[in-house]
């Protein structure tokens, strides 16, 4: 087991660098100038010059990226181009309220994506499991975007009922006051990004439900008279769990860096947000710390993932 | 004989699988009459395909029956529910072919084996429940420590021995082995037949042994029964199966058999081609389409199953009392 750890915490961390540096590249290669989008053309070479060397970004590409290293090893993400802070601390503000609405989306997914699953599974086939198959493919393929225009128009403008964007309304109220409000914010991304997750769960607890229905100890379980709900309970629902585990690791993993597109569309103010604004603005240091938190968030969910996987599943030995 | 104890009246099973409105039925068995007699096995043979499995759980009710009937004890259990058909459940047990799948590979092993005690109420006590589990290792040839194992660290002889230990946790009288060692290792099949034989004399057990290999099933068997495409073809003692081969099937099957011998080696009949389609299953005789020995009749006629010894039943229009000369080729 320790030894597992180990050797997977290794990997994981080999994994990082190797998604830092990419992404460390890409940004710098990236066919604009920060500085130019900060000043006013109109001002002299000179003030380019040292707002170059405040950045530095006068220096190679080779140079930024050794420097880059040596301030992570510290713990530095630097300072953001845009709003001068750290940008640790612009993170720390945004990352709240992206695991707000990941922790919302994922319950909720897991809560109605399973149960339904379930239900599909045991009535493959029948009328009822063809209707949610429709609706699961149509979650699966609907156009993120489309989906929360869609909802802002019907719930914002058309019935005005819940607030077009943001995620409190400002100045924030104080109390219970200030958590439904919040709350009334957080349900029309999160219906989108739900409408978007659930399908995937579903699908996959179905399908992988299906499988082991059909498995020769659910047949063994019948036989020795358990009842239906119970051998769903006992005898599948354990097995047929891992794929659904997987899904979901992988779900949080990529969400903590953001519902890049829905964030942007409701004005959230997490993550995904973060990093619209950040390209506009050619923030690098923003763009690539935001990055590292989204290596990191998948590399550890994965990690998470496994190990949970291994738990439920005698038959998996983590052994190096 | 002794008394019957499963007495099965024209069990037939159609499939559905018509799709859009079209109607085709397999048949996957059709009108299949027997009696089981106490403390008897019955070998039931067959190639793939010809409805034992079905047959089996026809009988214990894990999927309902087209027609026909079975009697336990003198009883209709056919669509029973209720008390009585837990209580039904419980005497006749199943001991499942692919022992590497029957089991839940994420449960423990004594837990698997206690489920059935602790669903159908048998013993209370949880204490007493892992006490009669250890028992019935033991009983099987397993360590009662085994208990807190998962399937995955069995061997496939053990863990057909795990899947018998469960069958018999409801103290069965009738135990069905649907193929029980046709997944097994040649000697680890010989350990297994062992064991099923010798619980037999000690619990007193009576059995359905459904196999395909014909050398298996005639070594625990008392008489056997031969079907093919959802038919009985032949029944008989075990003895006169092997003597007085009556249906051509029979002698292809026998004839398959793996002989250590070095002279006058037998001839083999070699079956061509494969088990029809049972979804429109041949009119006239159903082995007609294989036989080494089909007539113009055979095609055309179908035959009934009777009687021509006693307790000897064929399906053919051309067997008769005493003679098989006509089967040699």
């Amino acid at each position: 087991m320790a030894r597992y750890i180990t050797k997977r915490l290794l990997k994981a961390f080999l994994i990082f660098f190797v998604s830092i540096t990419i992404t460390f590249f890409i940004i710098r290669f990236m066919p604009s100038n920060p500085v130019d989008l900060l000043i006013d053309p109109k001002m002299g070479p000179e003030v380019q010059e040292a707002m170059m060397e405040e950045f530095g970004l006068d220096k190679t590409k080779g140079e930024q990226y050794i420097i880059f290293l040596k301030q992570l090893l510290q713990g530095n993400l630097g300072t953001s181009f845009k709003s001068r802070e750290p940008v640790s601390q612009v993170i720390m503000q945004k990352l709240p309220w992206t695991l707000l609405l990941l922790f919302i989306v994922v319950i909720l997914s897991l809560a109605v994506g399973i149960p339904i699953g379930v239900y599909s599974a045991k009535h493959r086939g029948k009328f009822s499991d063809k209707l949610i198959n429709i609706v699961v493919m149509v979650g699966i393929s609907v156009f993120v975007p489309f989906l929360a225009f869609l909802f802002l128009y019907l719930f914002s403008y058309y019935f005005k009922l819940l607030p077009t964007g943001g995620a409190y309304t400002p100045p924030p109220a104080k109390g219970i006051r200030y958590v439904i409000d919040v709350l009334k914010h957080a349900i029309l991304p999160s219906l989108t990004l739900f409408t978007a997750n659930v399908a995937s769960i579903l699908m996959y607890t179905r399908n992988s439900m299906i499988d082991v229905l059909e498995e020769d100890y659910i047949r063994t379980a019948y036989s020795k008279g358990v009842k239906e709900n119970k051998v769903i309970k006992v005898h599948a629902l354990k097995n047929a769990m891992i794929p659904t585990i997987t899904v979901t690791g992988l779900m949080m993993g990529s969400m903590v860096g953001g519902a890049v597109m829905t964030e942007s569309i409701f004005s959230w103010p997490g993550i995904g947000r973060l990093i619209y604004d950040s390209v506009s603005a050619l923030d690098y240091p923003v763009l690539q710390g935001s990055f590292i938190i989204l290596a990191l968030s998948v590399i550890i969910m994965n990690i998470i993932t496994d190990l949970i996987i291994a738990w439920i599943d005698p038959r998996i030995k983590l052994e190096g | 004989m002794s008394e019957i104890i499963l007495d099965i009246q024209n069990l037939t099973k159609y499939f559905d699988i018509g799709s859009f409105g079209t109607k085709k039925y397999v048949h996957a068995v059709e009108d299949v009459s027997f009696e089981l007699h106490k403390s008897e096995t019955l070998g039931i043979v067959g190639e793939s395909g010809s409805g034992k499995s079905t047959l089996a759980r026809l009988i214990l009710g894990l999927i309902p029956v087209t027609s026909g009937k079975v009697y336990y004890e003198g009883d209709e259990i056919t669509g029973v529910k209720g008390k009585y058909a837990s209580k039904v459940r419980s005497d006749i047990q199943m001991v499942f072919q692919d022992p590497y799948a029957s089991l839940n590979p994420r449960i423990k092993i004594g837990e698997s084996i206690a489920e059935p005690i602790i669903v159908n109420k048998l013993i209370k006590n949880k204490k007493d429940v892992r006490l009669r589990v250890e028992e019935l290792l033991n009983l099987v040839g397993l360590q009662p420590e085994m208990y807190d194992r998962y399937p995955h660290e069995f061997s496939g002889g053990q863990r057909q021995r795990i899947g018998i230990a469960r069958a018999l946790s409801l103290n069965p009288k009738v135990l069905i082995c649907d193929e029980a060692v046709s997944a097994l290792d040649v000697s680890v099949q010989a350990q297994v037949l062992n064991l099923f034989n010798r619980l037999k004399d000690e619990l007193n057990l009576t059995y359905i042994f459904i196999g395909h290999d014909l050398s298996v099933v005639k070594y625990v068997s008392n008489r056997i029964l031969v079907m093919y495409l959802g038919e009985i073809m032949e029944i008989a003692n075990t003895e006169d199966i092997f003597i007085n081969t009556q249906h051509p099937y029979t002698k292809a099957l026998i004839s398959a058999i793996p002989e250590v011998k070095s002279k006058g080696i037998k001839e083999r009949i070699i079956l061509k081609g494969d088990i029809p389609s049972p979804v429109n299953p041949p009119e006239g005789c159903r082995f007609y389409s294989r036989c080494f020995k089909a007539q113009d009749k055979c095609g055309k006629t179908h035959p009934e199953l009777r009687e021509i010894d006693t307790d000897h039943f064929v399906r053919c229009h051309f067997s008769e009392k005493g003679g098989n000369k006509w089967l040699d080729i």
